[in-house]
Formats: C-alpha cells, sequence, structure tokens
C-alpha cells in the first residue's frame, strides 16, 4: 500500500470568539480615512468648475447671439431694400444683357463696307460681290459655326501679277484694325482664269470668330 | 440601515457627504445642460451667418440705388425703341424714311412672320422677339453705306444676319445693289 500524505482536516475554533470589535482599540498605523474628505472635494471641485465653464459659455452664446439679433433687426430694413433693389438690377440687367447679345456682331456691316472701299490694293483688283453669313467647317465630327464675309471680284493682269495682288489683299485684309480680335483668319478660296474677259475671277473667305 | 450609524457617519466625514451631494446635483445639472452650448453654438452661428450676409449685401449694395434708377431709365428708352410686329405700316415706314434719306431704291422689303424657332446662330432671346426682314435695294456705294449706318444708328435695335452686295448690272455702272435679312429687337 503506497504512501498518502494525510489530509487537512479543519477543525471549528475550538474555543469562541469574544472579541467585542467596536470596544478594541484602532491599532491600525497609517490613517487613510481622511482622504475620502479630499477625494469628495476634488469631485466636486472639478464638477463645480465644468459646470461653471460649461455656464459661463452658455451665458457668453446668448450674448452673443443676442447681440447679432440686435444688430439684424437694427438692419433688417435696410437689407430688405438692398434685397429688393437687386432683384429689381437683376432683372434689369437680363433685358440689358439680352439686349446687348442681340446687337453684338463681331464686325459692324457699314464699318466693314466703309473701311474695304478704302483698302483696295490696285486699281486692277476689282470687288464684285461682298456677302456676310454663316458657315459651318466640319473639323473630327464637330461642327464649327463661323460668321464670315465672302468676297469675290475680279483681276486684271497677268497670272504672276494676279497672284502677288491677291496675296497683298489677303494681307491688308488681315490687318484691317476693325477686326479687333473678331478675325479667325482669311483664306483665298478659290483664283480661276476667266479666258473669255482675260481676267481672274476670285473669291476669299473672311473666317470671323464666334462671339 | 440604522439612522443612527447614517448620521455618525456623516458626523465622521461631513465634507465627503456634503461634496458627495452636491457633486450628484452637479453631475444632475451637467446631464440636463451638458448639451446647451452645442445648442447655442449652432444658433450663433446660424445667426452669424446671417449677419455676415446682411453685411456682404451691404457692400454690394454701395451706388445700387444710382445703378438701379439708371437701369430703369435705360429700360424705359428701351420700350421706346422696341418695335412692335403688329405695327407693320409703322415699321415699313421707318425704313421707308431712311430710304428717302439716303437716296437708296429699296425694290422689296417684307415683314416675315413672327416664328416661335429661333434661326441657327441667332441668340436667345426670351424676354424680347426678333421681328425679321428681308430687304433688297440699289444705290450708289456711299448712299447704301449712309443706308447701313442710319439702319444701325436709328431708332430700332438690329442685327444684320446676312448681308449680299454686288454691283448692280452692266447697264447702271457705279450702282450697287444689296439683298440682306436683319430682326429688329421687338417687344413680347
Amino acid at each position: 500500500m503506497a504512501l498518502r500524505k494525510a489530509k487537512n482536516v479543519v477543525q471549528p475554533n475550538w474555543h469562541p470568539d469574544f472579541r467585542n470589535a467596536e470596544t478594541l482599540p484602532d491599532i491600525k498605523f497609517v490613517r487613510t480615512d481622511f482622504l475620502l474628505n479630499f477625494v469628495a472635494v476634488f469631485v466636486f471641485l472639478v464638477l463645480l468648475f465644468y459646470n461653471a465653464q460649461n455656464e459661463y459659455s452658455a451665458y457668453s452664446l446668448n450674448g452673443e447671439i443676442a447681440m447679432l439679433k440686435d444688430k439684424i433687426a437694427q438692419r433688417r430694413s435696410d437689407n430688405d431694400l438692398n434685397l429688393k433693389r437687386s432683384a429689381d438690377f437683376e432683372e434689369l440687367a437680363k433685358r440689358a444683357d439680352e439686349l446687348a447679345n442681340f446687337v453684338k456682331n463681331p464686325v459692324s456691316p457699314p464699318l466693314f463696307l466703309l473701311t474695304l472701299a478704302n483698302k483696295l490694293p490696285s486699281r486692277n483688283i476689282l470687288l464684285q460681290s461682298i456677302r456676310f453669313q454663316d458657315r459651318t467647317e466640319k473639323i473630327a465630327r464637330k461642327t464649327i459655326r463661323y460668321k464670315g464675309i465672302t468676297l469675290t471680284g475680279s483681276l486684271i493682269g497677268s497670272s504672276a501679277e494676279a497672284t502677288q495682288m491677291i496675296n497683298d489683299y489677303k494681307q491688308t485684309l488681315e490687318s484691317m484694325e476693325i477686326w479687333k480680335g473678331t478675325l479667325d483668319r482669311v483664306e483665298l478660296e478659290s483664283l480661276s482664269r476667266d479666258k473669255m474677259l482675260g481676267t481672274f475671277k476670285y473669291t476669299i473667305f473672311v473666317y470671323l470668330k464666334k462671339s | 440601515m440604522d439612522p443612527q450609524i447614517i448620521l455618525a457617519k456623516i458626523k465622521q466625514y461631513p465634507f465627503a457627504v456634503g461634496g458627495a451631494v452636491v457633486s450628484i446635483i452637479l453631475i444632475i445639472l451637467i446631464w440636463q445642460r451638458g448639451g446647451i452650448s452645442e445648442i447655442l453654438e449652432a444658433e450663433r452661428d446660424e445667426v452669424d451667418k446671417e449677419w455676415t450676409i446682411i453685411e456682404e449685401n451691404d457692400k454690394r449694395a454701395v451706388q445700387l440705388e444710382e445703378h438701379v434708377a439708371q437701369l430703369k431709365a435705360n429700360a424705359a428708352e428701351l420700350g421706346d425703341r422696341l418695335m412692335s410686329a403688329e405695327q407693320r405700316a409703322l415699321n415699313y415706314q421707318y425704313i421707308f424714311e431712311l430710304e428717302a434719306e439716303t437716296g437708296i431704291r429699296i425694290q422689296s422689303l417684307n415683314q416675315a412672320e413672327l416664328s416661335k424657332t429661333r434661326k441657327k446662330g441667332a441668340p436667345k432671346l426670351t424676354l424680347f422677339q426678333p421681328i425679321a426682314y428681308t430687304l433688297s435695294a440699289r444705290g450708289t456705294y456711299t448712299q447704301i453705306l449712309d443706308f447701313l449706318n442710319k439702319l444701325h444708328r436709328g431708332k430700332y435695335f438690329v442685327r444684320v444676319d446676312d448681308f449680299n452686295s454686288s454691283s448692280a448690272s452692266q447697264v447702271e455702272p457705279g450702282l450697287v445693289s444689296i439683298s440682306m435679312s436683319m430682326d429688329f429687337l421687338g417687344s413680347k
């Protein structure tokens, strides 16, 4: 039979405990009960500070709101008047804008005709027709609409003189001051010989930028 | 618990008990009014925004009164310069007066019926309507220029959409013929 450690047997008190804890002297060496007061007061102070801060902030915000509301009330009638004027202005400005848009033209026909009359570079170049018209061009599947002016006429002279004259005329057109940034380009579209009359017929197209 | 013991504890820890009681009251207060600052801040921001708008409006309104008055005067003048589509006789008379003044000879003049569709490239009009005219005429270059000039500086606002000018014919040297389509600005 193997040896076994005997089990601890817990015995009940072998005599009754007659100590009266309340009457016994306090033998606690370090006293800590008084700390409870400090903790409670500290918590109280923290809460009081937080609450006071909260209330002060509310008080100050209320003051700000009241001041702003007062200022708004003082200026309310002026502001309403400003808004009414602004609405009137917008309505009237819309009419003015629409009018400006209506009369806007890249170049005024009378001004162009007047300028052109003084710009023919040679007596051998005749202007027969001027046409203001819109033209569309397809570039990479995109249709571009141009305002433009077609000039047709005739030239008297040899082929060398004709090409020189038309080139000068093109440059003259390009350098006219009336464009003021509205000119896109000037293109000579055709220059053909009229065998019957012994002259050259030309067609020039002035491309104007879309306004 | 025995009230005697409670009383004894209160006497034993007066600050702790007092602090705890007031702390409980303060916690209730914080719980009740803790969010008041956020609410007031939101209200302040709202009111402040309104005030900023009023100030901005005030800044933008400098000379607004004068500008509105000026625009009103212009609008009144503009009203007088709008063509009326119904007053065809008066409209024709206006153009024939220009003919007489400049010496050109009008060969055809036609006011088109009002169209609801906008011509390609024409400006969009919502407050006015275009009154379309076609005209063909003859005259010297100077007369034509004078006519166009007077037309552009005349009573009614005009926009020339298509203009064609060419030498009239061999029979009448020096004369230029024009054909044009134009829109007058009309009232709606």
